[in-house]
């Protein structure tokens, strides 16, 4: 039986968390905070697209996981383990841009993205914007100096809404961080991450969630973007308006469309 | 170890990973408020109708639909008879012509009022079966159906295969409905 007693300030929207579908991209340090929070919320589903296994230096920032777990997918093992709390939680061993993994992002109430560079987080919005699916983006960069000092450390949860910014209007995604992202992918750069902060991300990423599909604050509208400083302990919305109207992506374009040419044909 | 799962299948087959089937419409809130507003009983006109434009969410998906706007009927689309809305199917001919040429399909829309789920009437399944359907065969690149409302859901019929098929009609929350500017 699934108790939601101390849930119903969500109101009627409680509902609609029962029958949600939710796409987790990544399963890593973000997604499994994520993944782990929708399963114990019992979503009605709850898909976990990656098609990675667990590496050792995976281990000390996924909930769910052991050392006895590496080799295995992380779809697979945090399906098994987050079985049992009142929805479906389904491993998708796929590429999210494969046709597996798209299936899951277009039939999705929301899809959240916690995933490793610029490329594929702008893969994941085109596909959701196509599809008019929110978006949820977190990302979270730890700056460290050749001499160890722990220059900066940033994150931020972007929700992609279709009328509202995009990545690219919000600056996440940019020419050169596709760019970067290539030659980082190249060189394999070392990604410093830590299970504590991540999870700060993955809650506001799930509050946002909720916000979303339940509406329980509706004059408390959803920022298109908070960013979180972990040298100055604070997570703030960013009120800065990059464009007011997104011209990358509207929703007359949304879908497959393909305009026939207009011409005149004789026989 | 191997889990319950992998073991009741066997050790070489993966766990089912598919959504569940069925077609579904996405339609952000802005326009299914278009969608309310254009069919909101007015004077003269008892049922006011309106399209849905529609299209096919990628390329090589046909059970996922966005809904990315509203048309309102016009008043010289109405014409004279005992139903609560009489159409002029010329006219809903042209809308369509001139949608296709961005792959775009259209849904006829009217509404019961009411709360819950609205279900077709009879003389909405035979309107749905003679307008809307025809549309659809022969154009494979774009979606073609009837949507009903409520005051708070929606219920959808979608041509696939020469049939009309029940769809789930998803209302999306999108920028402006979250309260943003530009409303």
């Amino acid at each position: 039986m699934i108790d939601r007693s101390r849930l119903t300030f969500l109101g009627s929207g409680l509902s609609r968390l029962s029958t949600a579908i939710i796409s987790v991209v990544g399963g890593g340090g973000g997604g499994s905070h994520i993944a782990q929070q929708l399963a114990h919320l019992a979503v009605g589903t709850v898909a976990i697209i990656d098609p990675d296994v667990i590496a050792s230096s995976n281990v000390n920032r996924l909930p769910c996981c052991r050392y006895s777990d590496v080799g295995r997918s992380k779809a697979q093992v945090l399906a098994e383990r987050l079985a049992g709390l009142g929805g479906r939680v389904v491993p998708v061993v796929h590429r999210a841009e494969s046709d597996a993994g798209r299936r899951w992002l277009e039939r999705s109430d929301v899809v959240i993205g916690a995933v490793d560079g610029i490329r594929a987080r702008s893969n994941l919005e085109r596909i959701c914007r196509n599809a008019v699916v929110p978006y949820i983006d977190i990302g979270l960069g730890i700056d460290v100096s050749d001499d160890g000092t722990v220059r900066a450390i940033g994150g931020q949860i972007a929700t992609s809404l279709a009328g509202g910014p995009c990545l690219r209007c919000l600056e996440i995604v940019t020419e050169m961080g596709l760019t970067d992202d290539r030659e980082e992918y190249l060189v394999g750069a070392p990604d410093q991450q830590v299970i504590s902060m991540n999870g700060v991300l993955a809650s506001q990423a799930v509050n946002h969630v909720l916000a979303i599909l339940c509406q329980y604050a509706p004059d408390f509208a959803v920022p298109a973007i908070v960013r979180y400083d972990g040298l100055l302990y604070r997570m703030l919305p960013d009120a800065r308006a990059v464009h007011d109207v997104c011209p990358h992506f509207d929703l007359d374009s949304a879908g497959w469309s393909v305009v026939l040419p207009s011409r005149k044909m004789t026989t | 170890m191997i889990s319950p799962i992998r073991r009741l299948l066997g050790r070489n087959r993966q766990a089912p990973c598919e959504p569940p089937p069925g077609i579904r419409i996405n339609v952000p809130q802005s326009v299914m408020r278009a969608l309310r507003s254009a069919t909101t009983p007015r004077r003269g006109v008892g049922e006011p109708l309106a399209f849905l434009r529609a299209r096919y969410a990628s390329e090589d998906t046909t059970d996922v639909l966005v809904g990315i706007g509203a048309i309102q009927f016009a008043q010289e689309a109405y014409v004279a008879g005992d139903a609560g809305a009489n159409f002029d199917t010329g006219w809903t001919v042209g809308i369509a012509n001139a949608e296709i040429r961005s792959n775009t399909g259209l849904l006829l829309v009217h509404s019961h009022g009411g709360r819950g789920q609205p279900a077709f009437s009879h003389i909405d399944r035979t309107t749905n079966a003679e307008v809307m359907l025809p549309f659809s065969i022969g154009i494979s690149c774009a979606p073609y159906g009837a949507l009903v409302l409520s005051d708070d859901d929606a219920s959808a019929v979608v041509a696939v295969d020469r049939r009309l098929v029940a769809a789930r009609v998803v209302a999306v929350a999108d920028w402006n409905s979250q309260g943003n500017a530009h409303a």
